[in-house]
């Protein structure tokens, strides 16, 4: 559920960071028309010129410190932090023009509830809202204070009520903007959130179902070896116990051994069908991907097959250009080894086992081809299945191994077969590093 | 005389197993490892014990075949699956 929680947060910072930069991008378009409505009722209240100044001066800087802010979200999106950095900023700037405009009796002290209000509802009860709260407290305590400060009278009635009526549909504004979108925000998170959750039970029931049918198939592996294994046991057990193994001719001690050599045999196979099971149902065994440089790659392991392939009379060829590619280089040899043992065995009687490597735009092409038997429609439709196998002995767990191993690089493994023809094994991994493809052909 | 056994199965460790059962239960066994393989010495066999799905022709195949061409000797078939359903 972990990866759950860390979605959930991912996709809630998203959400904030897209409303915060609307917000940001739209606040100095919302103040700019208010600033000369500001200058006009100042200087009609009959405002001191050095208060006037000093106003007008605080209010231009905070509009160019949004203008600039504005600028920036253009090209980029805001992290939570800067954002409540940005309120921060706004509410030390609000402050101060309130100290400078009559300070408890400044007609501006409604604005100061849009930053505030507005970090209320996008950081909830975290630490940032703690610090906002911190920079209101310091700056209530300054507009407090300020009226010692600056010897200045407070602005006229009715000019002030003019003044308040205009900040409080400023602050209305700025928090109807923050709050709804913040609001819209959380819903499409809980959306999202939703359909992550429904993700998550959907695979954990088709992996369930997968488990079980696993299981079943594993059971019904299980069972004719066990047969075997009880059936010979019980015959030695009651033929000893009839005392006719060990007093009678050396025909009943070979017996003796051909019986216990089929139950070491079918023990084997046991153990043969649990560890592959082991491997096959757990591919959660962590990748470890490392860059490779294909060609080379595929060469050590042709020579890797190579002294099975010879004893096989099969000739191993191998087709790439020079190219990296980024995989787990274990993991990729044990699918490309079950890929090719299926195709030596499906060439009995000798004869060419290709490998070849392609990088193509957004992909790496391995193919694993033989000039065999081939399949039908029918098993080339089961080649997947796990037990599925033709093999005497097979596990028939090969292939979906290899297909669990290149599904977990993000890939898919497919197959072309012709009966008569021959196999070829085509594995897609999606390129995850930076990869080059020259002309040059390597062998 | 000893009766004679035919066992069919695919698979020889299965095979082997039911073929030693009847041997040391002292019948005279024979071991084939598919339908085709059976053939041949079906028609001299008193009973016939094979394995119902192979690769290739049945057991129910060699049933039919059994009782075409030598309807005296008995067929009994094995499988493993929990229901007469097929």
């Amino acid at each position: 559920m972990d990866a759950t929680r860390a979605s959930a947060d991912k996709i809630q910072d998203d959400q904030l960071a897209s409303v915060s930069t609307t917000f940001l991008r739209l606040r100095p378009k919302l103040l700019l028309p208010a600033g000369p409505v500001l200058i006009l009722l100042l200087v009609s209240a009959g405002t001191p010129g050095e208060q006037l100044v000093a106003i007008a001066a605080n209010f231009l800087l905070m509009l160019g410190f949004f203008c600039w802010e504005a600028l920036r979200m253009r090209t980029r999106s805001i992290n939570p932090q800067a954002f409540a950095r940005s309120l921060m900023v706004t509410i030390v700037g609000i402050a101060s023009v309130c100290g400078l405009s009559g300070g408890p009796q400044s007609p501006f002290l409604p604005i100061l509830f849009a930053p505030t209000g507005i970090a209320f509802a996008a950081f909830g009860t975290s630490r940032l809202t703690r610090s906002v709260l911190v920079v209101l407290g310091l700056s209530v305590i300054y507009i407090g204070v300020s009226r010692f400060l600056f010897p200045w009278p407070a602005i006229r009635a009715p000019h002030v009520h003019v003044m308040l009526l205009c900040a409080t549909l400023v602050a209305t504004t700025l928090l109807f903007f923050g709050v709804t979108g913040l609001a819209s925000a959380y819903r499409e998170t809980a959306a999202q959130l939703e359909k992550v959750r429904l993700e998550v039970v959907e695979s954990t029931a088709r992996r369930t179902s997968e488990l079980e049918a696993l299981g079943a198939r594993m059971a019904h592996e299980l069972k004719n070896p066990l047969a075997s294994i009880k059936g010979l046991v019980q015959l030695m057990h009651d033929s000893v116990s009839r005392q006719h193994a060990l007093a009678e001719a050396a025909l009943d001690s070979q017996r003796f051994e051909l019986r216990l050599g089929v139950v070491l045999n079918e023990v084997s196979r046991v153990e043969a069908v649990l560890a592959s099971s082991l491997t096959f149902t757990r591919p959660v065994l962590e990748l470890r991907k490392q860059p490779q440089r294909l060609d080379t790659y595929l060469c050590d392991f042709a020579e890797l097959v190579g002294g099975q392939a010879q004893q096989a009379g099969v000739v191993v060829q191998v087709e790439c250009a020079e190219a990296y590619v980024e995989f787990d280089p274990d993991k990729l040899k044990q699918a490309l080894l079950n890929l090719a043992q299926n195709s030596l065995y499906a060439m009995p009687e000798g004869g060419h086992l290709r490998l070849s490597g392609a990088v193509r735009a957004h992909e790496c092409v391995i193919e694993v081809s033989d000039d065999g038997r081939g399949m039908s429609c029918d098993d080339l439709a089961r080649v997947k299945e796990p037990y599925f196998s033709r093999r005497e002995g097979g596990t028939g767990l090969g292939v979906a191994i290899a297909n669990g191993i290149v599904e977990q690089h993000g890939g898919s493994l497919s197959f072309e077969s012709t009966l008569g023809k021959g196999t070829t094994a085509r594995l897609l991994l999606p390129l995850g590093a930076p990869t080059r493809a020259l002309s040059r052909g390597a062998s | 005389m000893k009766a004679r056994v035919l066992v069919v199965d695919d698979e020889a460790p299965v095979r082997f197993t039911v073929a030693e059962v009847l041997r040391d239960a002292g019948f005279d066994v024979l071991e084939a490892d598919s339908v085709e393989a059976a053939r041949g010495p079906a028609p001299d066999q008193d009973v016939i014990v094979t394995d119902l799905s192979m690769p290739g022709a049945s057991g129910l195949d060699l049933l039919a075949w059994v009782r075409e061409r030598c309807p005296e000797v008995a067929v009994i078939l094995l499988t493993a699956r929990g229901s007469e359903r097929i």
